[in-house]
């Protein structure tokens, strides 16, 4: 089976190809599309690279994978999942009349061929099969659904390519870039996460300061990002999905939206003056306390233990 | 102005339970409700025609029930409501989008169609874009903000690091965010009004379209994440917080 994949990040490139080389027969041939170098792609099972330096926006994208997958005669079109790629993913799809699987975090093929995933839905309560009887099938694939593995070792052939002249249908006015985490949220060993609890954006600095103790990063939920635009990033269904060692939800009522974003996390502690709040029941550990008398407390009592 | 907005009657998944022995979801007996991203999108509509004047036109496809958010719409202030039956069985996004162009196009043209980004049930953001690229128009995705400008429109897109402010000629179809707005809530007069409103029903089997879908659910499991779910409660503060550290030590993920 020929597949063709794509993403601007070689990280995420190596990914998928490590997925589909650890999951598909061996007669697969495995076609990258990227933006930038990728170190030793064949060892991660790419045939064939196509670097495209300037790619400058996503209908060039779109076109240069519509190129590669039909010259190739990809029978699969994995892109990595984001937003913008996501767009990409169902535009291709509905030009080709194919069927796309959104976010799959499985595949195989089945007895006849046909390429069977497995997806959330929902809000990652549960997990569905799909088979695909598509001419040509479309995903997008998250991060990390495997450790990139250099042990296929197949000879790649890398093209350097100028983008594809296409129109593009919008138009970018403007950019606003926004600050991100220094440590991706999902490589964080601890969270300390802030929700609506908190009455003003001065008081975070607490969960800050617990963060910092404990050796971790402050997230928070998606109204205190997306609404009150106190952080920029939010763990759940349509934020980050986080697996620390410690999450620690404060001021969150863990709403299943939310908790879709902490299946992975080691220990869970909520903390929350509400006992009937479902954070507390879906927790590890429960606290039910004000924060404002029980955050001050913890963080006097981790620092005079941190020095004795 | 003529806008269309699509609807979907999703599953209401904060309501969802599994069955304990089989983690069988138990789909028909959870409510179902408008999906809450269309909601924002219908939102929109309807401030666009009270800045921009015109009509707005809800649209959902669905089984028979997909009529209960079609009144809701109305009841909110959409003008018109067509309910395309699926009188077919379980289809995909292939089917539901093409199914929704050929409707917006028999009773179009629209300057803007808008959409969720996603449905809050099955979450793959694709139909909205899978159906403007049926009809051949530009196609703004997670807009968090829509102002018009003669014949363009120009929205916020909200993506992972980066706000992009884009333009595009109308007609344009937008799929919009959680953030853009805060839906009204319907009055209960107008809620008694669009009761007996009809409400125009298209059968899909009978659309001229593809009607055969790509993708088929083979099967939808629950997952269970098991939570020790020890409850730290009626302690004094002092107390509270060394009943936690001790518990942090001891599952080794604090140093002591
Ligand atoms: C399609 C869709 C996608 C979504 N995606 C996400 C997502 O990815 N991530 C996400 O987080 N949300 C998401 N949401 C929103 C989600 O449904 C909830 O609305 C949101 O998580 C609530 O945020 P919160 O817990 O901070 O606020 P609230 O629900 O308002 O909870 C505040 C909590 O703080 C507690 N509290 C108040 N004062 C104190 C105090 N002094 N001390 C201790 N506790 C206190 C209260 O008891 C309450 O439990 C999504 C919603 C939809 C519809």
């Amino acid at each position: 089976m020929h597949v063709t994949i794509f993403s601007e990040n070689p990280e995420a490139l190596i990914e998928i190809s490590t997925k589909l080389r650890e999951t598909l027969p061996s007669n697969l041939k495995i076609y990258g599309i990227t933006k930038v170098e990728v170190r030793s792609p064949g060892d991660y099972g790419i045939d064939k690279l196509h670097i495209i330096k300037d790619l400058r926006n996503i209908y060039e994208a779109e076109a240069i994978i519509e190129k590669v997958a039909k010259e190739s005669y990809s029978k699969l079109i994995i892109l990595e999942s984001n937003k913008n790629n996501r767009e990409i993913a169902a535009r291709i799809a509905a030009k080709l009349n194919a069927g796309y699987i959104a976010d799959c975090i499985d595949l195989k093929l089945d007895a006849d061929g046909s390429i069977i995933a497995s997806r959330m839905i929902y809000a990652s309560k549960a997990i569905e099969t799909i088979k695909s009887i598509s001419d040509v099938t479309v995903m997008t694939m998250p991060r990390r659904i495997t450790e990139p593995k250099a042990q296929w070792k197949v000879g790649c052939e890398i093209v350097y390519e100028d983008p594809p002249k296409v129109e593009a249908k919008t138009t970018i006015i403007d950019v606003k870039r926004k600050e991100l985490s220094a440590i991706p949220l999902e490589a964080a060993e601890v969270i300390v996460s802030v929700g609506r609890g908190f009455k003003r954006k001065e008081d975070c600095k607490m969960a800050e300061e617990l963060a910092k103790i404990l050796g971790g990063v402050t997230a928070c939920s998606r109204p205190i990002a997306a609404d009150l635009k106190w952080f920029n990033e939010w763990i759940g269904l349509s934020g980050h999905k986080v697996s620390p060692k410690l999450y620690i939800a404060i001021g969150i009522s863990g709403a299943i939206q939310h908790l879709a974003g902490i299946q992975g996390a080691k220990i869970v502690v909520a903390i929350n003056k509400d006992a009937e709040a479902p954070m507390i029941k879906s927790a590890d550990y429960g606290v039910v306390a004000d924060l404002y008398e029980f955050i001050p407390k913890l963080i006097e009592k981790l620092k005079s233990t941190s020095t004795k | 102005m003529e806008i269309a907005v699509c609807i979907k009657q999703a599953l209401d998944v904060s309501q969802l339970k599994m069955d304990p022995k089989t983690l069988e979801p138990l789909i028909h007996v959870t409510p179902m409700k408008m999906s809450d991203i269309d909601r924002n999108a219908l939102e929109e509509a309807l401030r666009i025609r009270e800045k921009h004047g015109g009509k707005v036109t809800a649209i959902s496809v669905g089984g028979d029930k997909a009529k209960e958010v079609l009144r809701e719409a109305i009841a909110m202030g959409a003008d018109d409501a067509i309910h395309i039956l699926n009188d077919i069985g379980e289809v995909d996004e292939h089917v539901i989008s093409e199914a929704l162009a050929e409707i917006l196009k028999m009773k179009g043209p629209f300057q803007i169609i808008l959409c969720g980004e996603m449905s809050i049930d099955k979450y793959t953001a694709q139909v909205g874009v899978r159906v403007a690229e049926k009809l051949g128009i530009p196609c703004i995705t997670y807009a968090r903000s829509i102002s018009i400008e003669g014949e363009e429109v120009i929205a916020e897109r909200d993506l992972e690091d980066r706000i992009e402010m884009v333009k595009a000629k109308m007609p344009t179809l937008i799929t919009v965010t959680r953030e853009i707005n805060t839906p009204r809530l319907p009055q209960l007069i107008a809620i008694l009004r669009a009761a007996k409103k009809p409400i125009e029903t298209l059968n899909l089997s009978q659309l001229k379209v593809d009607l055969k879908s790509k993708l088929k659910t083979l099967s939808v499991k629950g997952i269970e994440v098991k939570r020790k779910g020890v409850l730290i409660k009626d302690l004094p503060v002092d107390k509270a917080v060394d009943e936690l550290l001790n518990n942090l030590i001891r599952e080794g993920v604090i140093k002591r």
